[in-house]
């Protein structure tokens, strides 16, 4: 291999100096196949050895070039193939049958400010290509990637259409919020700001929707995701990157094809299990025989869930046109999509518009690559979302009670009959179906324009800005039909939130070869502008029902009723970056980077935070004795050491500052005065958190790159951890944002991805994919004892904490009473410490009852082709994690007490009073453990080659989360919706409170392109 | 230069006048004001100044001042019924007497309310300036009421934790620790401060409502010295019964004639009234937003779910009055066919529930039918109530404050709290007389004159022993529920007796007397300076 580089030098070296004295133009043309099956290939590179003179093959595989050097050599390059390089040696026809990489080795992989090689990196990156994602009914990029990805665990905040997820990369780094990693897409950072408006109040709505603000991407545009993991890789973003990064790079139009391609689904979608609540007759039955109540039985047998569940069916359509020539290349697309939720009413609409072009000037010395999207969402959400005592749709359609007809005689939602009147707690599901609306539009903008100019020979100097903008606005209406909002008149909200920011970044890269010897450095600067205004307003005591609230707001009977807020947030960061790449005989591989990040955020005394990172690789499958071992057809070692930050604190914690306060607000003589005072007590010291990583990898493949496989091996330690403690007495507030230096978050992991090629004949070929992590977490340094991060829902559960972070406690750690036993009057009783037992919860009684996070998670992706068919199954799981079950104990069996329903399950338990107090204890902690079939999909290709305009056509069948074994008896383990964020910032995790549910769907899908 | 070199240049030029680096990154403010703003708009100090009067609301609610002053004690209790009410366990150590440092929230959250309302009165001081010689009159004004809401402030720290912080309001470094004052030291700092200042605050002639005046300064200064031998170990009954003194003979007051008409919504119509009693108020309205939303409490917090109370929206059902309270102090202390302190029931028509004490089975006002409770029972209040356990009917519910007919919002309200009125200056007086003079007949006399006027039989006492204990059942019948009954059952020694609501045989451990300072003010608090309280 040695003697055959230094050839290749020797001979590009003999041609360049020959290059001036060739004077003749000579064609060469030829036919580029893939070796498989002999199929033409198109879009493939043909380049001439060391110049920039090249074309691309066509529809038909054939290509044709003129050059003017007889002998010159041709690189033959497709991504995911062998390269090929080809003496002409006077040849002017050149076929070549190109050879699909198993290894990838020379996949181009994106990572930050540039690309590299897959050979060629240190850190611990990993790239999914567009055929690597779920495909199917994802309608928002982190869908694509679920279970995807060793170390990368995603659960969904619940399963509405839309709604976030929660991305925990190696583990949770950061008890405070800023969990999640940092977008960067098409090169602009994102801002994960939450882009849906907050509800003021509402008594049923308003509460946080929590929706991703990712769903504005149209998940057909995107070409790869690239996710940095480890320090090393991530190093390079500073203090954005301690959560690893995750990179999205949209679909470009290649240069020599044409293509217009146009993709659709319909799909279904279903509630995969209900949950078993008593019959109407039970309900009666049991009330009467063994309470003696008759009252409150109105004789019918409502399952209420049948009243707010439906079969959603949902429709994608996108289009797409692609294009190029050599100096220009463009591709736009249109995406409409419209989602339907298994709730009735909800649905999220998406219109989407792309264009990404590039452009080469000067001489192919300037390259101008702009992109330009745009997208509208418009989301119809149901009264979903725990608030409130009374709860929300979900948890009134299971504890609603079950003789309630549906409708009354007049066919309006039962809402009492005029003997009997809802009490303000009784809530019917279909009434608040009914009665209330929820409607969110949100328009997307993403502009996008960089220049890249080669300044000299290997130097090249780029400018890259960007604006994003994001304006949404959310129109609430609950209508004063409905029983509990018949004494406030009805109540409409309409709350907006507009975001606009702004980067500009400068950089400059130059990359050389001398010999064996290869270096690349990268400076930088960059300038990012954030800006967050949201104003709110509602109304109430509305005379009618006659105009949407919405529509005519100030149509409430008197000013009293309103309400109005505004906020306006700015913060900008500055950063200088830098990288060396060095690569010796490319065997040896060092990377260094170093970013300085300033941002407006942190304390005067700390306004620079500065991120090194270190990294080697040993390319040994390079090396002579391993070669002669005839083993491996690649083995990389890889040692990597970095400092990454997060930076998600919020603005102003630094600055003493006065705000308006309704609280303080004096009346003096009849006369209100505005009260000011001090807005948060400030931190002049305030900076980043700090996260110190070290990984040690092997990339390996064997059997000639048949079986290939990475093993990843790292700890991550988080000091300087950002929490809001409390504050010295007599501090403008009673909490104040620090910096806390004892505290430290260790992550430990070891990651497996094992990829194996069972079969690869042209007409038949199999391969398997799995992957494996496992991770430790554990928080130490805690002084202080206790920290809640997620508190029950219920009543008499107020400031009942459900999740802690505690010391030398694994991060989110379940934590309550543990049940002992119950007595034969049916009291419960529970463990005290020490051996004790204690007849109710007691403050000494409290033990921690597990943890939400997994002992491991895993996944199997199984790829089968037979002639035109392709097969892929999907198998996903966690292994080892709780999860409080915040729903069961709301419906324990004390709801019969209140004339509410209960679960079959808790009914039948062995817990025999009425007056049991539902407490935070073991009785609703869950093996949350599950192994998901998560999706399957069949596809043919159908036979075009007899119709001249279609390329390709692809039919397809799919269905998604077919099956899940799991012992949680909720709806579905992978729930996570929790309380959001405490008063504190704080996490919580793996509590479900009555979550939307993750439907079952079935998809057909075609795909053609002419 | 070349073409190249040229169009480089130019778009170097371009791109750097479009990004100057930013080197100082100061943080841009938009939507909170600057210091420098509030200095240089002399305007806006009555805004600053506003902020410690109005936190003065937050206090009056059951998981604050009052709370600690009334679920403590007989004259309430928040039992846990089935589910309901059990929140983390805070009422039940509330009414046990058992309080976590670490997790009670109420402990955290009044140290905090407190505290918070102290920083507000320093940043108002600091923002007045210092004392300077011919300074305006209104600055004079501001800085006395400023300093004595301060010490009001104190006076509930110094109650409750028996220890206060201070801070030099002219210092801004927060993260230093303050000074710390316990018991008898803070107890001298308190009433030399208000020595100074409470002679330089406004007349009750001069006030405008709702502005502390001197009377409410003269109060303070007759609460700390009646509760002197509490705080210090040493009695100042003597110096108590001056301020008093002071008040009661000042002619600004008189008994009420119509003793529920004093809690009434916009009760600020009493004011400079004949029968107007209130001496210092926290002022509620409804008009707008006062950021004391949960504080329409007093009907929703002790009422049922499904007592609609005139108006469409949901009660709480959860505290009500202890049964041995009511034998000991009612039944056995006055008689309730004539007492108007009893029943009252004005509102019952409207609202189907009365002021006062309400009891038996209920009814709703609109169809006169008899109420169920939400399983479907009838809905009877009863005099007895155990602590944990109860039914969702168990025991009397009090109204002291009534909502408005038409409420504007259920989470609004138009009744300004009393803080302290009249009655309670003239109890405080023949306390002191019989402490101090061991004046029986003096003492006597002022309770018969409330009693007659609020048509209770008058009452006879031949001992201080008997008197005092007159005076006691008298403060329970006349100030229930309104934030006394702790320092009065402490001061008269009942406050750590068993109670047989609470399921205890044995009298509460001592340290009761005094709660727990929060782990998480002594974790913040560098140096080690907070120290906590005996016995916790």
């Amino acid at each position: 291999m040695k003697l055959k580089l230094l050839n290749t030098f020797l001979l590009a070296a003999a041609f360049m100096t020959s290059f001036a004295q060739q004077g003749s133009i000579i064609s060469i043309s030829g036919t580029v196949t893939d070796v498989k099956d002999g199929s033409p290939m198109p879009g493939v590179n043909v380049i001439v050895d060391k110049t920039s003179q090249g074309t691309i093959t066509g529809i038909d595989g054939k290509y044709s070039l003129k050059i003017d050097n007889a002998n010159a050599t041709l690189v033959i390059s497709f991504i995911g193939y062998t390269s090929q390089k080809i003496a002409l040696n006077g040849q002017t026809v050149v076929n070549a049958a190109l050879q699909e990489d198993v290894m990838k080795l020379d996949e181009i992989v994106v990572t930050g400010y540039g690309t590299s090689k897959k050979k060629d990196i240190t850190g611990s990156l990993v790239t999914l290509k567009a055929d690597d994602l779920n495909q199917t009914g994802a309608i928002t990029p982190e869908q694509m990637f679920q279970g995807k990805v060793s170390g990368v665990q995603i659960v969904a905040n619940n399963g509405e259409p839309g709604a976030g997820m929660q991305i925990k990369i190696r583990g949770a780094s950061s008890i405070r919020s800023g969990q999640q990693p940092l977008y960067v897409i098409d090169g602009i950072p994102f801002d994960m700001q939450s882009t849906s408006p907050d509800g003021i109040n509402g008594n049923a709505l308003g509460g946080a929707p929590a929706t991703s603000p990712l769903t504005s991407i149209n998940p057909n545009d995107i070409e790869s995701i690239d996710i940095l993991k480890d320090a090393s890789a991530a190093a390079i973003y500073g203090s954005r990157g301690a959560n690893g990064v995750i990179i999205i790079t949209t679909k470009k139009g290649k240069e020599g094809v044409s293509e217009v391609n146009y993709s659709a689904t319909v799909s279904f979608s279903k509630l995969p299990k209900k949950l078993d609540v008593l019959s109407g007759s039970e309900w009666a039955k049991y009330r009467k025989d063994s309470m003696g109540i008759t009252d409150y039985n109105f004789g019918a047998n409502t399952n209420w869930q049948d009243q707010i569940y439906r079969t959603a069916i949902s429709q994608d359509h996108s289009l797409s046109l692609s294009g190029g020539s050599p100096r220009t290349t463009y591709r736009t697309s249109f995406n409409y999509s419209d989602q339907q939720g298994i709730i009735d009413k909800t649905e999220l609409k998406r219109y989407s518009g792309r264009l990404n072009m590039t452009q080469k000037t000067l001489n192919d010395k300037l390259l101008f690559e702009a992109v330009l999207s745009g997208s509208q969402i418009v989301d119809e959400r149901g009264p979903v979302g725990a608030t409130g005592f009374e709860g929300d749709l979900i948890l009134n359609a299971l504890q609603a009670n079950p003789t309630w007809p549906v409708r009354d005689s007049l066919g309006n939602p039962f809402q009492g009959n005029g003997v009997y009147n809802f009490f303000p707690q009784d809530r019917n599901p279909v009434a608040m179906l009914q009665y209330t609306s929820d409607l969110t539009r949100e328009t997307n903008l993403l502009g996008k324009l960089s220049a890249t100019l080669e300044i000299i020979k290997d130097l090249n100097y780029k400018v890259n800005f960007g604006v994003t903008y994001n304006n949404s606005n959310r129109f609430i209406n609950q209508s004063q039909k409905l029983s509990y909002m018949a004494f406030v008149g009805g109540e409409g909200q309409i709350n907006n939130r507009e975001l606009y920011n702004y980067v500009i970044e400068h950089t400059l890269n130059y990359n050389k070869t001398l010999g064996s010897q290869t270096i690349g450095l990268l400076a930088g600067y960059s300038y990012q502008d954030f800006n967050v205004r949201t104003g709110n307003m509602s109304g109430g005591n509305y005379a009618t029902d006659g105009i949407l609230y919405t529509n005519l707001i100030q149509a409430g009977s008197s000013q009293t009723n309103w309400n109005i807020s505004s906020s306006f947030d700015n913060y900008r960061m500055q950063s200088y970056f830098g990288r060396v790449n060095y690569d010796l005989m490319e065997k040896y591989l060092f990377t260094a980077t170093i970013r300085a990040d300033g941002s407006t955020k942190f304390g005067t005394n700390n306004k620079y935070g500065y991120f090194p990172s270190f990294a080697a690789g040993w390319r040994m499958s390079e090396e002579s004795f391993i070669k002669d071992l005839n083993l491996f057809s690649n083995l990389k070692l890889r040692l990597g050491w970095g400092e990454t930050g997060n930076s998600e604190i919020g603005t102003k914690n630094s600055q003493y500052l006065y705000q308006n306060d309704d609280a303080s607000k004096a009346i003096i003589g009849g006369t209100t005065i505005l009260g000011l005072k001090v807005a948060r007590t400030p931190n002049p010291g305030i900076k980043w958190e700090t996260t110190t990583s070290s990984n040690l990898g092997i990339d390996f493949g064997v059997l000639k790159g048949k079986l290939s496989g990475t093993v990843d091996l790292y700890q991550k330690t988080t000091s300087n951890l950002l929490l809001t403690t409390p504050s010295a007495p007599l501090s403008p507030t009673s909490d104040i944002v620090r910096n806390m230096d004892s505290v430290k978050v260790i992550n430990k992991g070891v990651e497996f991805s094992l990829t194996g090629v069972i079969i690869s004949k042209s007409k038949l070929s199999w391969d398997i994919t799995g992957n494996i992590s496992f991770l430790s977490n554990v928080v130490t340094g805690l002084n202080k004892a206790i920290y809640g991060t997620g508190s029950a829902q219920g009543q008499g559960l107020t400031d009942a904490w459900v999740e802690v972070i505690a010391n030398n406690q694994p991060m989110n750690e379940f934590y309550g009473v543990k049940m002992d036993s119950i007595d034969k009057k049916g009291n419960v009783w529970y463990i005290k410490k020490k051996g004790y037992k204690n007849p109710r919860s007691a403050p000494d009684s409290l033990t921690y009852l597990g943890n939400p996070q997994p002992k491991f998670i895993w996944s199997i992706t199984n790829n089968f082709k037979f002639m035109s068919f392709d097969l892929n199954v999907f198998i996903d799981g966690i292994y080892g994690n709780k999860i409080f079950n915040n729903t069961a104990l709301l419906l324990d069996k004390n709801n019969l007490n209140q004339s509410k329903n209960t679960l079959r399950y808790l009914f039948n338990d062995k817990i025999p009073t009425l007056t049991y107090t539902p407490t935070v204890s073991d009785r609703y902690v869950e093996d949350g453990s599950y192994m998901r079939l998560s999706s399957i999909t069949l596809g043919y290709n159908l036979n075009i080659k007899s119709n001249p305009w279609v390329k390709k056509a692809r039919v397809y069948f799919s269905g998604s989360n077919l099956l899940v074994m799991t012992k949680y008896k909720g709806y579905d383990p992978d729930v996570s919706n929790g309380n959001g964020l405490d008063r504190n910032g704080v996490n919580s995790f793996g509590i479900d409170i009555t979550s939307y549910p993750k439907a079952r769907t079935y998809v057909v899908g075609l795909n053609v392109t002419f | 230069m070349n073409k190249k070199n040229i169009i480089y240049f130019i778009a170097m030029s371009l791109i750097s006048v479009i990004t100057l680096p930013d080197c100082s990154l100061k943080e841009d403010i938009k939507d909170e004001l600057t210091p420098s703003v509030i200095q240089s708009d002399t305007g806006l100090l009555k805004n600053v100044v506003a902020a410690p009067l109005g936190q003065l609301r937050n206090l009056w609610w059951r998981q604050d001042f009052w709370g600690f002053q009334e679920a403590t004690t007989d004259e309430c209790m928040f039992p846990t019924r089935g589910t309901d009410w059990f929140d983390a366990g805070v009422w039940v150590a509330d009414n046990t007497l058992q309080w976590s440092p670490a997790i009670h929230r109420d402990v955290i959250d009044t140290w905090n309310v407190l505290n918070t309302a102290i920083s507000s009165a320093n940043t108002a001081l600091a923002n007045i300036g210092k004392e300077k010689l011919n300074e305006l009159p209104s600055y004079t004004r501001y800085r006395s009421q400023v300093i004595f809401l301060r010490s009001f402030y104190e006076y509930a720290l110094l109650d409750l934790y028996r220890t206060y912080p201070t801070r030099d309001p002219f210092n801004y470094d927060f993260l230093k620790a303050p000074a710390i004052y316990k018991g008898k030291a803070a107890f001298d700092r308190l009433v030399t401060n208000l020595a100074v200042i409470v002679p330089k605050m406004v007349e009750r002639k001069d006030a405008l409502y709702g502005e502390p005046n001197k009377d409410a300064g003269l109060m303070l200064q007759a609460k700390l010295y009646l509760n002197k031998e509490v705080y210090t170990g040493v009695a100042g009954y003597d110096s108590c019964l001056i301020y008093v003194n002071q008040i009661i003979n000042s002619g600004n007051y008189s008994l009420s004639t119509n003793y529920f008409n004093m809690f009434v919504p916009d009760n600020d119509k009493n004011y400079r009234q004949p029968g107007d009693e209130a001496i210092f108020v926290a002022v509620y309205n409804d008009d707008q937003n006062y950021g004391v939303d949960d504080h329409y409490q007093w009907v929703r917090q002790t009422f049922h779910y499904n007592q609609t109370i005139g108006s469409k929206f949901g009660n709480w059902n959860g505290c009500c009055a202890t049964q041995s309270y009511l034998m000991n102090t009612w039944i056995a202390g006055t008689d309730t066919g004539t007492d108007v302190r009893w029943k009252d029931n004005s509102i019952k028509a409207a609202m189907g529930v009365n002021l006062g004490f309400n009891y038996g089975q209920q009814y709703d006002p609109k169809s006169k039918k008899a109420l169920t409770d939400r399983s479907g029972r009838p809905l009877i209040f009863t005099f007895d109530c155990p602590l944990s356990g109860a039914a969702e009917s168990q025991g009397v519910r009090v109204l002291k404050y009534p909502p408005k007919a038409a409420p504007i919002s259920p989470a609004r309200f138009a009744n300004d709290y009393l803080i302290w009125r009249y009655a309670d200056a003239l109890l405080m007086k023949a306390e002191c007389l019989v402490r101090v003079n061991s004046d029986v007949a003096g003492a006597l006399a002022i309770v018969n004159q409330i009693r007659t006027q609020r048509k209770a039989p008058v009452v006879t006492a031949s001992s201080t022993t008997e008197m005092l204990n007159k005076i006691y059942i008298e403060r329970g019948l006349e100030l229930f529920w309104e934030g006394h009954r702790r320092q009065d059952m402490i001061r008269f020694n009942t406050f750590l007796l068993a109670k047989p609501e609470w399921s205890t045989t044995t009298n509460a451990d001592p340290k009761a007397l005094i709660l727990p300072i929060p782990l998480s003010a002594i974790s913040g608090t560098p140096g080690g300076v907070l120290v906590q309280n005996p016995g916790y």
